[in-house]
């Protein structure tokens, strides 16, 4: 497919666990363990799991800031994972990130204007003469003051830091943003502002985010595809409709049904899932849910089910996938 | 201008080392059982918080964190205090529990009223109370689950020892040290636990986080609580995991007929398990009522806001969001600290009511002069109905000002 910001092709990550005196590599700890998506220009793919599902490794590997194992991820056409250091730092403007806490992602030793410009100054995206007021520009737009400029993180509320973080990660004018868990550390009021704030600029440059977040219903409400994972592998995939309307695995239908509803009359029977996340060091055989589901029969103890089209669109990797 | 702020903070300095000595002193002293024995409003309360006032003598300023905090926790009912961060109610939890930093921190006004039993002993004032009985209280009757799980348990003892550690210090029964064991298993298994011989001789590392918050609660449960208070039980789990635990308490309510007092951000989470709500702002309560009253009909603009901002299936629409942001704690308005925000105020809240022109003036007990203050004054809480009361001018009129 053409026009895909970002294309991921069979991404994996494993980090080798070591052990004894001589740090001897025992193991791999399978954090990605294949897995393919896209995401196309001014749309917003949401990445749902528990922690220690792997989402955040996904981000980060795919943009290359901790080495892959295996697989491809071309953004704008280009492999990033064959690029030489000096073509992956001219492709770094196109691809951004968002940290989830705004609280240590800003080095609290600069202020506001350096942080912003700093990348722009060093890739050339302006010249000298124009980066104040192409600065100034960007932080207009993400809703902070002029006098902000010469202020340090410190004094900023958690909502105007994250505006930060935002705002420096548009000076480079990228094409895709990884914003990993954005609004998980803020208030629910600036939350709110917030996520505004991501939708108006997409909507005004034509980004690609890919929405990291473990609460569903900002990912409801912000996604255009919604991908589920668990231990490292993509289990469901559907756009955001059919997604939260007709979920099909099992993993799926019980964190739906575990975010608590605002309505005190509707305190509806649950799925509990029993147990935590197994370790991605020793990862259950067969289907990797197996030992928390409750639609568990023997033949997901031995054979991994396969990733397929339950639906147009919708993908599930489930040997009992329900009411498809 | 260096100078003049530099005298400021002398100033401030001088002014808290003065409040310093005079409340240290108030404390040190012998307190007869007079003084902080007191009868409950009302006998079936566990706990009635009475225009609590907590207040941070910092060196930049006085933070009134609460400021006139008024709830009534009843007899095996969940009472839901929401609020953004920073808006005191994980304050007013450790003021019930005395836990306060202090010198800085200090209760300055008003009453915790605590109901030991509902037998015929007198009910205990926790904020005159001698440190000696506090202890005995704390961690015993009153009992405090917190929001990060790894943190509050000790990394260097084991699960067991820890647990035990609490019925030793409290130990009323005179129980054995076998006994004392035998009661942390059965308690790990009343939480749910599966192997719970096994993790008793457990270190923490050994568990996850959901493991972890289940011994964190038994511990809480250990020696029969009247109340439990859970500050954020759920916030550092994931949603799974928080569904196992909401489970949990909402069971073990049943199971034990302790009152909780959970504290949280999360609207969700409230309305899954409390009977009652507070919403808290800036240090008071400006919202209260069962948490029907709340969720279906939210009164002040501050709650509407907080529902309207929650991410739901809305498509396409802008999600609504409270501008500005909360107001500095170091000295706050004397008008309503939601006025700079809410999109609905109305001329009361610049003026307040005034005496001979409102028409409610003489029809109703309200009237800006008579409830509180002149022009603009901070506005009184108005009662809805029985349960349901709101703190904002809107209401005037509506209903009778308390």
């Amino acid at each position: 497919m053409s026009g895909n910001v970002l294309e991921v092709k069979d991404l994996k990550k494993y980090f080798p666990v070591r052990k004894g005196m001589l740090s001897r590599t025992v193991t791999y700890a399978r954090a990605v363990d294949g897995v393919s998506f896209s995401i196309a220009e001014g749309q917003t793919f949401g990445l749902v799991g528990e922690s220690g599902c792997g989402k955040t490794t996904v981000g980060r590997t795919l943009l290359r800031l901790i080495a892959p194992t295996g697989g491809q991820s071309l953004i704008c056409g280009s492999d990033v994972f064959a690029l030489g250091p000096e073509e992956l730092r001219r492709m770094r403007p196109q691809m951004q990130l968002i940290f989830q806490d705004p609280y240590s992602s800003l080095d609290p030793r600069m202020t506001i204007g350096e942080i912003i410009g700093e990348a722009p100054r060093e890739h050339g995206i302006v010249p000298k003469a124009d980066l104040r007021a192409y600065i100034l520009d960007i932080m207009k737009r993400c809703e902070l003051r002029a006098y902000h400029f010469d202020r340090y993180p410190h004094e900023f509320s958690g909502g105007q830091r994250q505006r930060v973080c935002i705002a420096r990660a548009l000076a480079l004018r990228p094409k895709l943003v990884v914003a990993d868990e954005p609004v998980s550390a803020l208030d629910v009021s600036v939350q709110a502002q917030i996520i505004n704030l991501m939708r108006d600029l997409q909507q005004e440059r034509g980004l690609a985010y890919l929405f990291i977040s473990h609460d569903l219903s900002v990912v409801e409400y912000i996604s255009d595809y919604v991908a589920v994972m668990y231990l490292g592998v993509i289990v469901e995939f559907a756009p955001k409709k059919e997604f939260f309307n007709n979920p099909a695995h099992p993993y799926t239908q019980a964190l739906l049904s575990a975010v608590p509803s605002p309505n005190p009359d509707n305190r509806t029977r649950r799925i509990i899932l029993k147990g935590d996340i197994p370790s991605p060091v020793k990862p259950p055989s067969g289907c990797k849910f197996h030992t928390r589901c409750w639609r568990c029969t023997d033949i997901c103890k031995t054979d991994i089910p396969i990733y397929e089209e339950a639906r147009p669109g919708h993908y599930v990797a489930c040997h009992h996938r329900l009411a498809v | 201008m260096a100078e003049n702020q530099r005298q400021q903070l002398r100033h401030i300095k001088r002014f808290n080392n003065k409040k310093f000595k005079e409340l240290t002193a108030k404390y040190q002293r012998r307190v007869a059982p007079s003084e902080y024995e007191t009868t409950m409003r009302d006998p079936n309360n566990v706990l009635e918080i009475d225009n609590l006032h907590t207040y941070f003598y910092t060196d930049v300023g006085t933070v009134n964190a609460v400021s006139g905090v008024t709830i009534d926790i009843p007899q095996g009912k969940t009472v839901g205090i929401v609020g953004e961060s920073g808006c005191g109610k994980s304050v007013t939890s450790l003021s019930i529990l005395r836990l306060l930093q202090e010198p800085q921190g200090q209760i300055t006004a008003g009453q915790l009223r605590f109901n030991p039993s509902s037998g015929g002993t007198k009910a205990l004032d926790l904020v005159k109370l001698p440190p000696a009985k506090m202890d005995a209280i704390r961690g015993g009757d009153i009992t405090m689950i917190f929001q990060e799980p790894m943190t509050t348990l000790n990394p260097v003892f084991t699960i067991g020892r820890q647990l035990d550690e609490v019925l030793k210090y409290h130990n009323i029964n005179k129980l054995s040290s076998r006994q004392v064991a035998a009661r942390s298993v059965e308690m790990l298994e009343t939480v749910g636990i599966a192997n719970a011989r096994g993790v008793y001789k457990m270190y923490p590392h050994e568990l996850s986080g959901g493991m972890r918050q289940r011994v964190v609660i038994a511990m809480a449960l250990m020696c029969g609580p009247k109340l439990i208070i859970a500050d954020e039980p759920t916030t550092a789990l994931d949603v799974t995991i928080q569904a196992q635990i909401l489970d949990l308490m909402r069971l073990l309510k049943e199971k034990i007929s302790a009152s909780i007092m959970l504290i949280t951000h999360d609207l969700g989470v409230v309305a899954e398990i409390a009977d009652f709500v507070a919403v808290m702002y800036a240090g008071r309560i400006v919202e209260q009522g069962t948490t029907r009253d709340i969720f279906h009909n939210p009164a002040h603009p501050y709650t509407i806001g907080l529902m309207k901002s929650r991410p739901s299936n809305v498509d396409g629409e802008r999600l609504y969001a409270i501008p500005g942001n909360l107001p500095n704690p170091i000295g706050l308005p004397d008008y309503c600290f939601f006025r700079g925000r809410c999109n609905s105020a109305v001329r009361a809240c610049e003026t307040g009511a005034v005496c001979g022109t409102d028409s409610i003036c003489g029809t109703n007990a309200v009237c800006g002069t008579s409830a509180g203050g002149s022009a603009g004054a901070y506005p009184p809480m108005f009662a809805l109905s029985d349960t349901h009361k709101s703190a904002c001018w809107r209401h005037i009129g509506e209903g009778a000002a308390l």
